[in-house]
This record gives structure tokens, sequence and C-alpha cells, in this order.
């Protein structure tokens, strides 16, 4: 009986690190299958459910894709800034005295 | 002495005689010598013209190959920001990048065709050219970057707006257990106004630019306008966050969930 309930908790260990170990390589996202309101990326929206109890995380989650979107945004509207103060004019004045 | 002036004067006299007979054939040398210096001259002026105009096809060259390449390095850029992005969709990249994958092709047949020319007035069409037909600066790359830009968000206020019936749920389920949630639903409320009138913007935002055209009238006008809406976009995302922060703030005091530091939201 002790031999069996041994055998049991190695295999209930040996799972367990295997889906930590998955789940850490992002190869196979079992644990957000196990979990729905965490989102497969952590970086981005969370899609699951939202309960009481997961309430907290899914808005940190939340807030922080927001603000990785914002940061890019901000890099973005740099770029834009930039391209829209580069004009064709001198090159085509340079032409014109080729 | 009348023997030796005798002698004088025909020598005197032969000499002019001479003289007089060979004018001709020197005047003859001297042209030839004016006309050889001056065929001398011309061909030097011709081959120093010749030099120099060799010299300016070269620089002329030179500047239209800069261009195309300048402008190269610019749409190479914004290709890799697409391919990079984690919001667009897999059909709105291809379609992103199908413009400037056209305008790198048309700009690359240009440099070909100014490095064959022959003449500086064919470089300088050529060089136009790049300017006329594919206007990077002046509408390619802006139009694309804003969209790139418009279209990301998009996605971003997508899922976003994706959770306020979520939240909303949750309120209506809080509230059903007698908890007061007459601060957290002004909030929700203010998010959700907030996405939906971002998502409304967006979409304007996107038509107006899609109808830039390299012919359009005032293209700097609209990217101008549209930049603008999206600095209000960006005040209204900020905003949503710095209500999620109070949000969490709410539900942890009202679930009794331990107290996590909210990011800033005012970044």
């Amino acid at each position: 009986m002790g031999k069996v309930i041994t055998v049991i908790v190695v295999i209930l260990v040996l799972v367990v690190v295997l889906l930590l170990v998955t789940q850490k390589l992002n190869q196979v996202p079992v644990l957000n299958k196990l979990i729905p309101q965490t989102a497969q990326n952590t970086n981005d929206i969370p899609t699951g459910s939202i309960t009481p109890q997961n309430a907290d995380q899914v808005l940190g989650q939340t807030d922080a894709a927001l603000q990785n979107d914002m940061t890019q945004m901000d890099k973005d509207l740099q770029a834009i800034d930039q391209s829209m103060q580069s004009s064709d004019t001198p090159d085509s004045n340079a032409v014109n005295n080729l | 002495m009348n023997l030796i002036n005798r002698k004088i004067l025909i020598t005197i006299t032969s000499v002019a005689v001479l003289s007089f007979n060979a004018m001709p054939a020197l005047a003859q040398g001297n042209k030839l010598s004016d006309l050889i210096n001056r065929g001398n001259k011309e061909v030097k002026a011709a081959s120093q013209a010749a030099d120099k105009s060799a010299d300016r096809l070269q620089k002329a060259k030179t500047y239209g190959d800069r261009m195309v390449d300048n402008r190269v390095a610019e749409l190479n850029r914004v290709l890799s920001r697409i391919q990079t992005d984690t919001r667009l969709t897999s059909d709105e990249k291809s379609s992103l990048s199908s413009d400037i994958q056209n305008a790198l092709s048309g700009l690359n047949q240009l440099k070909i065709k100014i490095d064959a020319d022959t003449t500086v007035e064919s470089v300088k069409t050529d060089a136009k050219s790049i300017i006329t037909n594919y206007k990077v600066y002046a509408v390619l790359v802006p139009k694309i970057r804003l969209l790139i830009t418009i279209d990301s968000l998009l996605n971003l206020n997508q899922k976003m707006l994706a959770l306020i019936p979520k939240l909303d749920s949750l309120v209506a389920t809080l509230q059903s257990q007698g908890k007061d949630v007459s601060t957290i639903q002004p909030l929700v409320a203010d998010i959700k106004t907030r996405l939906q009138d971002t998502n409304t913007r967006l979409t304007k935002d996107k038509n107006t630019v899609l109808a830039v055209t390299m012919t359009s009238a005032d293209p700097h006008a609209t990217f101008v306008s549209v930049r603008q809406d999206l600095a209000s976009v960006r005040a209204s995302f900020a905003q949503v966050r710095a209500d999620i922060g109070r949000l969490r703030g709410l539900f942890q005091n009202l679930l009794g969930t331990p107290k996590i530091a909210s990011p800033s939201a005012s970044k």
C-alpha cells in the first residue's frame, strides 16, 4: 500500500514538473488551458473570464499589456513625427541644379 | 670704292627681292602655325569640356543613386517595423508591406537605369521620377507608419473592449452578493466609453489615411490632423490605465485581495 502511494506521489510530482517546464518553454500552453483566466501571452490582454479570484491578476496583466503598447505607440509617434518632417523638396531642388 | 658700293647695292637689292618673294611663304607659315595653335586650343578645350561633362554626369549619377539608397533604407526600416509587430494580423502585415515592396522594386530598377544613363539630362529625368513617382518622404512613409500605428491600436482596442462585458458581469455578481459597487461602476463605464470613442476615432482615421494617394492635394495636412487625433487616443489610453489602477485598488478592498503596487498610469 505504501509503495503504491509513493509511486502515485512520484508520478504526480513528475507531471507537475513536466507542466511547469512546458509552460516555461512556452511550447504548449498547458497551464493556460487549466487556468483559463490567464492569457496565453503574458504581454497580452487577458482573454478569459474575470472572477473575484483573478480580477486583480487580469487587471494587472491588462495594465502591463497596455503599458507595453503605449511604449510602442510612443516610438511609433516619434517615427511618424520624423517622417512628417522629412521632405522630397531638398532633393527636388538639388536635382534641378544637377 | 664704286665697285664695293655696287656689290653692296646688288647684295641689298638681292636680299630685298628674295625677302619680297619669300613674304607670302612666310605669311603662309604663320597662318599654319596659327591654325595649329588654334586647333590645339580647341582640342584642349573640347577635352576639358568632355572631362567636365563626364564629371558632371558621374556626379549626377552619384546623387541619383544616393537618393535611391536613402529611400530604400527608410522603406526597409518601415518594413522591419511591420514584420516585428505583435498586434497586426498577417493580412494587415501583407497589405501594408505590399506598397513598400512595390516601391522598393521600382526604386531599385530606377537605380539600374540611372547607372546606365549616358547624359546628365537622362539622369535628371530619372532622379525626378524618384520623387514624383514614389513620394517616399511626402506620402508613402508617413502614410504607412500611420496605418501601422492605427491598425495596431485598433487591434489592442478590440481586445480591451472584449474585457468590458466580463467586467460588467463581475460587477453584477458582486452586486448580487450585496457588495457596494457604486465606485466601481463609473470607472468601468468610463473605460467603456473611452474605448468605444477610440474605436470610432481610429476607424475614421484609418479611412482618412487610406484615402491619401500620390495625387492627393495636401497629404501633409491630412497626416497632421490624424497625428493630432492619435495624441488624443494616447491620452485616452493613459486615462484607461489610470481607471484600471483605481479599479484594482477598489477590487482589492472589496474582495480582500492583497494590495499590489499598480504601475503609474501617467507614463
